[in-house]
């Protein structure tokens, strides 16, 4: 492995967040309260035969058991396939609220859980430079019951669980690998809230950071403020797809995030409003590929990926809605990483408990 | 078998296992170590063994203690946690039978005497304007967030709760070691012509005093309540919709080689905490003079003493334009502007300098560049 400029010690993370593997096995994991991101290498070796279904039930409760806290105190805030082990890295806050602690959680292939230690493991760490301030007075809205403000909120016969949070608590909200550079969205302190950074690794300093613009077809016009909610690669690297509250699935070409820039994403679909998407993943059947949008009150959504590139951007209140999709009948889907291009691993809630769950293609 | 918290002076709580019982719940292997031994048994939170049959040990170290076994947990155990001790069924040999409780025990909630108090409440004035836009309060120690709802609020002058003045806690807006609340008036009611306003009027238009209340209950970060609760009162005057304006400030520049104190003193009261982090006194390069600022209480006068004697000049005072006064008007716009007044117009700067004049009064540039000129 070239030089990647990791140096051996102890990790501080201060918080869970978002987790990214790079093709060689270094695991990002976003410190979101630090508005840092650690690369680690979290050396994980093994290579299985084959790639089996991953399927852990309870798991939610075996979570709390591994970290020694209730159910109540266990939050998952990310979730990464290692590339090689195919073993499953879950971030997750220990206790409640702001003030939770992070640990990092590894799913074997069999299904069992073991702790990553972070003691004399070779990392890196790159700070943001623009984070928004603890004491912003700008608020993020998430409807995902996540936030410790959250209360029901009732709006056209729909009862949403809607919590307010400092905007802070949102700096950084997904990342993804695209074109040999570590994408890192989120908000930032400035006017244009919405961010998305390009950082280059191995870190050498170098951010570059341009904040986006969207039409928002269920609020009717074009924002600034609000930020990505789950971000993938696209089209070999050339662009992202990007999802958002309430919930539009936006294009955006890599050659147009200019640092510094307003960049202006396509909007080429609106899944339905009163939404928070949680997970966005492609993958592949029959020779064609197809994304996935998991969310808090929507179904799972397929949407064939070929339809992305001739759908014109979307510039009106409400309709049209863009890109075909279809309401598939897995319920209850939050988190959802790849386990390769035709197995796409899965955080599922039933009632009150949650279990990951291998979801292949043939079934999507 | 006994089971006990151990508490070491420093470090992380660890639970131990002793006792009579210890003996029968592990293997009689005379040949392995009481630590080895430990494989057989595990500590999880009883909560986890009621909803999954399978049990994940809780990561942690087992270590003999005498004749006992102490778990040291990888995280701290959780104070009002129930924490079982489970024994794997496969003593005979058999392959695993699952895991059977043997004892439990509950880490005891945190309870402790209250130590954490206010310490202050800006503004530190006897006056508020009508369209007062926040307040802060200062406590002695970290605190719980989530803790200032229903405990903080605003009374008028008969004493009696003001509804709705105080925008909705959710999320409380804590600094960063969560010693400083700031608490902001809805928005909404004070902007003119904002459906909350005209439905409800102004908080602060009804009443002639309001008096700003924090209860005892407020909790700390280890979940005391506070020493004793605070009260602040202030007389309604009323609202001022201007522009903070630094080229209205009386400025006492030191002499050079002076112990002097740099005063400024402004046309009506700022917020502190803006005050503190928005003016800043620099040579003609911009390189900060060491120092540390103050404000008086009132909030009027910020007062800077330089580390050393007051060095040759020239001297800047660099204003931020973000510096507002307690109605939320910063230097750059009026918070609730009216369109129609010219004077409102938003001033698009981000910084506003003031230099030393010859005789030490701060020099006038009605919006040019400011002069630079030596004391």
């Amino acid at each position: 492995m070239p030089d990647l400029g990791l140096k051996t010690g102890t990790p501080d993370l201060q918080s869970a967040g978002p987790l990214l593997f790079h093709p060689d096995g270094i695991l990002f994991a976003a410190d979101v309260r630090a508005a840092a991101v650690f690369a680690v290498d979290v050396t994980d070796a093994t290579v299985p035969d084959s790639v089996g279904a991953v399927d852990v039930e309870h798991l939610d409760a075996r979570t709390a058991s591994l970290l020694g806290v209730d159910r109540a105190d266990v939050l998952v805030r990310g979730m990464a396939v290692h590339p090689s082990s195919r073993a499953v890295y879950l971030s997750v806050a220990r206790g409640r609220g702001a003030e939770a602690a992070p640990a990092l959680v590894r799913i074997s292939p069999a299904g069992e859980l073991t702790l990553v230690e972070l003691e004399d493991v070779p990392f890196a760490r790159v700070a943001l430079d623009d984070p928004p301030s603890l004491d912003d007075e700008r608020q993020d809205t998430w409807i995902d019951g996540t936030a410790e403000t959250t209360q029901p909120f009732e709006y056209a016969g729909i009862t949403l669980q809607l919590g307010r949070v400092p905007l802070a608590r949102s700096t950084i909200t997904d990342m993804a690998w695209v074109d040999g550079a570590l994408l890192v969205a989120g908000t930032s302190n400035a006017e244009f809230t919405s961010r998305l950074r390009r950082i280059a690794f191995p870190f050498d300093g170098a951010l570059q950071a341009s904040s986006l613009e969207i039409y928002h077809v269920d609020h009717g016009k074009y924002e600034t403020a609000s930020p990505i909610r789950a971000l993938i690669p696209f089209d070999g690297g050339r662009s992202v797809l990007a999802t958002y509250t309430c919930t539009p699935v936006v294009h955006f070409a890599v050659s147009d995030l200019v640092p510094g820039a307003l960049v202006r994403g396509r909007t080429v679909a609106e899944l339905g409003p009163m939404n928070q998407p949680l997970g966005l993943v492609s993958y592949d059947h029959d020779g064609q590929e197809f994304l996935l949008v998991s969310g808090t009150r929507h179904p799972l959504l397929k949407i064939p990926a070929a339809s992305v590139a001739g759908q014109e951007p979307l510039t009106e209140h409400l309709e049209p809605v863009g890109l075909p999709r279809e309401a598939l009948d897995h319920s209850g889907v939050t988190w959802m990483a790849n386990l390769d291009r035709t197995n796409v691993v899965v955080i599922q809630r039933e009632g009150s408990d949650t279990h990951l769950r291998t979801l292949q293609a043939a079934s999507l | 078998m006994d089971l006990v918290w151990d508490q070491p002076g420093t470090g992380t709580t660890a639970l131990v296992v002793a006792g009579p019982g210890l003996a029968d719940l592990l293997d009689a292997d005379p040949l392995a170590t009481r630590a080895e031994q430990a494989g057989r048994i595990a500590v999880v939170p009883a909560g986890a063994l009621d909803t999954s049959e399978a049990v994940v040990p809780t990561a942690g170290v087992w270590s003999t203690d005498g004749d006992g076994l102490r778990f040291t947990p990888r995280f701290p155990f959780q104070a009002g946690t129930t924490y079982a001790v489970v024994r794997r069924e496969d003593a005979a040999g058999r392959a695993a039978l699952g895991w059977a409780e043997v004892a439990r025990l509950v880490r005891p909630a945190t309870t402790t005497l209250p130590t954490a108090s206010v310490v202050a409440i800006h503004p530190r004035t006897s006056e508020v304007p009508e369209n007062l836009l926040r307040l802060s309060v200062t406590f002695s120690a970290s605190m719980d967030e989530g803790s200032a709802a229903g405990h903080v609020h605003l009374e008028d002058a008969d004493g009696r709760d003001i509804p709705h003045a105080l925008l909705a806690m959710p999320p409380e807006l804590w600094d960063r070691p969560r010693r400083r609340l700031t608490l902001l008036l809805e928005p909404g009611r004070i902007k003119r012509g904002l459906v909350p306003n005209t439905a409800l009027g102004a908080p602060l238009s009804h009443t002639s005093e309001i008096t700003l209340v924090v209860d005892a209950e407020m909790r700390d970060a280890v979940g005391s309540d506070l020493v004793t609760g605070a009260r602040q009162t202030y007389r309604v005057t009323p609202a001022v919709r201007e522009r903070v304006d630094p080229y209205r400030w009386q400025v006492a520049w030191p002499t050079a080689g002076s112990h002097e104190v740099l005063t400024v003193e402004f046309v009506r009261p700022l917020d502190h905490a803006l005050a503190l982090a928005c003016l800043r006194v620099t040579n003609a390069d911009g390189v900060p003079l060491p120092g540390h600022a103050t404000l008086d209480p009132g909030e009027v006068r910020w007062s800077f003493t330089a580390s050393d004697p007051w060095p040759v000049g020239p001297w800047l005072l660099r204003v931020d334009a973000a510096l507002e006064d307690l109605a939320g008007n910063s230097v750059r716009r009026v918070f609730d502007r009216d369109l129609r007044l010219a004077q409102d117009d938003p001033l698009l700067v981000n910084e506003v300098v003031l230099g030393s004049d010859d005789d030490g009064s701060p020099v006038n540039a009605d919006w040019r560049p400011v002069r630079r000129t030596s004391p």
